[in-house]
């Protein structure tokens, strides 16, 4: 009897055990400490991300917008007794070249839940994007472009970049072409030059001494300006850009003789048409005259005048040249132009043969028509490739560019505008050598 | 004396019956003690936090949140009704409600001291829930409450946002 009380009691015990288990798991709360905190870290990181990407466009107090956040979430989650501290302030880093897109931002955030016991949590959080233009190509016969670009995130490999636009933009010059060129002989106070219409026009007038007083173009407001050179022989360049002008009228001082030379050309940059000019006179036998242009790829015309009363004088060295008997004396007029593919120093010789001379001598760097030309492809344009897992981003597309035959290649410039999936973005350039 | 001892051998008898008795009233007493936890009351409340957590955590990283505040126009409580009803299980009633936290500093008047005032102002119009009416939040099952914080940029300022997702099960 009192082994089968016992043996009952232990049943009865070992019951309420089991029912007191089973009861307690039914009434003990389990808190989401965890989902808690991930929520916390998750908004932190999105504020510090949200922080970079509106930094790129306007400056941004870290300090401060991450100082508010921080009230606002300790406030709202007072009743868990909340806790957060920025244990490290946002430090923001760019180190952006023209190549490199690198942006930085990082912080760390201390978080306590007094209510359930969680202490001394350390949440580091970092946010970065790092993308390279590697390499890029432009091929002028196949027309087309492709680019390489690495791509990296705090995370590594970066797998969500959008790209927003690839844009090419070629600088070019025309070669300079002369379409027409002539030379008449003055004898008076006036000379009427019927020319055919040009974009740009320049006049070389050589006379025995005597200036112009003036030009009387369609247009006269288009006489950029005049260089001259007084002495005997006497030079005057003048030149415009009016493709209207047919009819130009030269009225001298006082009645003169000498040479007029003129000539048109297309392809030369009427905006600032002339580099730079220089001018030399002197007595002798030969003679000289240097010029240090400015720019690349232009065209040196030089004009020389000499006066001489030896027979049979002629001016050795010059492309085109012309004589005018004036009574005992000879003057004599001559041009030359030249190519000047690098900005530097130019010389132009003349020989009289050891016979002697006045000489007077000009020389004007006529620069080069400039062309930008600007290609800017969407990405529904572009074929993007992205290499999986490893950051790599393969982009091609078809240019459709038509640049002119002879045109000279100054530069070329590839960029390319980018967005990761949170915002991030930025532009990438690179200068390329065309290729083809 | 041998009736005596004839005796006995019946007290024994007796005796193991009472025993018998005994223990078997042990038996069904702690057999209708010992009731096995119903999983659906005892799991509900854990489940439902975690359902709903992950997916606010699944919403919040796809950009889903931040695209209904911001491009669902005007009537984006209504898309957030077809987004959470879709997602959430058939039998899981929800009620969300969007809050702007909204920080403020004010003065005390009496003291001049500068107070930060922290308050929240509902961004939704209408009630974002699929329940037809509020009793199954009252009277239903256990009720738990998934407070979710998302901060976005919101005409060209950092905001945060406060979504407040009450979860019930309908039926047990």
């Amino acid at each position: 009897m009192a082994t089968a009380m016992f043996i009952a009691i232990i049943i009865l015990a070992m019951s309420l055990l089991v029912y007191s288990a089973g009861s307690r798991y039914q009434t003990l709360r389990r808190e989401p400490t965890r989902e808690i905190v991930q929520t916390i870290t998750d908004d932190f990181k999105r504020v510090l991300t949200l922080a970079l990407r509106k930094n790129l466009t306007e400056p941004v107090d870290y300090k401060t917008t991450l100082t508010d956040w921080v009230k606002n979430l300790t406030c709202y989650y007072s009743g868990w007794g909340l806790q957060l501290k920025l244990i490290n302030l946002p430090r923001f880093t760019n180190n952006t070249s023209l190549d490199r897109f690198d942006v930085e931002v990082d912080s760390t955030l201390g978080i306590n839940i007094t209510s359930i016991g969680f202490y001394g949590y350390e949440y580091p959080a970092q946010v970065n994007l790092s993308v390279t233009l590697t390499d890029a190509t432009v091929n002028l016969d196949e027309n087309t472009v492709e680019v390489n670009l690495t791509a990296f995130n705090e995370n590594g490999p970066a797998s969500d970049l959008e790209i927003e636009y690839l844009n090419i933009t070629i600088e070019y010059i025309r070669e300079i072409e002369c379409i027409y060129s002539d030379h008449v002989i003055v004898s008076g106070n006036s000379i009427t030059i019927s020319i055919p219409k040009a974009n740009f026009t320049i006049l070389h007038v050589v006379t025995n001494g005597t200036a112009v007083s003036g030009i009387n173009v369609t247009s006269a407001e288009k006489i950029v300006s005049s260089y001259s050179l007084t002495g005997n022989p006497r030079v005057e360049t003048r030149y415009w850009s009016d493709p209207s002008v047919s009819t130009v009228t030269i009225d001298f001082s006082q009645p003169c003789e000498g040479m007029v030379w003129i000539f048109e050309f297309e392809n030369v940059n009427v905006t600032d048409p002339i580099g730079s000019w220089s001018s030399e006179s002197g007595n002798g036998t030969d003679a000289s005259v240097d010029i240090m242009t400015k720019y690349n790829n232009s065209l040196i015309i030089s004009v020389i005048g000499a006066f001489s009363d030896k027979a049979g004088f002629k001016i050795h060295g010059c492309d085109w040249d012309s004589y005018k008997d004036i009574g005992k004396y000879i003057l004599a007029s001559g041009i030359n132009h030249r190519d000047a593919p690098l900005n530097g120093s130019y010389s132009f010789t003349w020989s009289f043969k050891n016979k002697q001379a006045n000489w007077t001598a000009m020389a004007v760097e006529v620069r080069a028509k400039q062309v930008e030309v600007n290609v800017s492809l969407p990405p529904s344009n572009l074929t993007i490739y992205y290499v999986s897992g490893s950051g790599e981003y393969m982009i091609s597309g078809s240019l459709g560019l038509e640049i002119p035959d002879g045109a000279i290649i100054e530069s070329c410039v590839v960029r390319i505008g980018f967005v990761d999936g949170r915002g991030i973005g930025g532009v990438v350039e690179k200068e390329v050598e065309l290729s083809g | 004396m041998r009736f005596l001892k004839a005796r006995k051998g019946i007290m024994r008898v007796v005796e193991a019956l009472f025993s018998a008795v005994i223990i078997l009233m042990a038996v069904i007493v702690s057999s209708q003690i010992v009731v096995f936890p119903n999983p659906f009351t005892s799991r509900t409340r854990t489940d439902l936090e975690k359902l709903g957590y992950n997916l606010m955590f699944r919403l919040a990283q796809e950009g889903s949140l931040e695209r209904l505040i911001l491009e669902g126009g005007d009537d984006w409580e209504n898309d957030a009704c077809i987004l959470f009803g879709t997602l959430l299980p058939v039998g899981v009633y929800f009620n969300l409600a969007v809050y702007y936290v909204n920080s403020v500093y004010m003065v005390n008047e009496s003291s001049s001291i500068l107070i930060y005032n922290v308050a929240l102002q509902p961004l939704n119009d209408q009630p974002i829930t699929n329940a037809e009416n509020q009793d199954v939040f009252r009277k239903g099952g256990d009720v738990v409450s998934i407070e979710y914080v998302y901060t976005m940029e919101i005409n060209g300022k950092i905001k945060t946002l406060l979504f407040v997702l009450q979860l019930t099960r309908g039926e047990r």
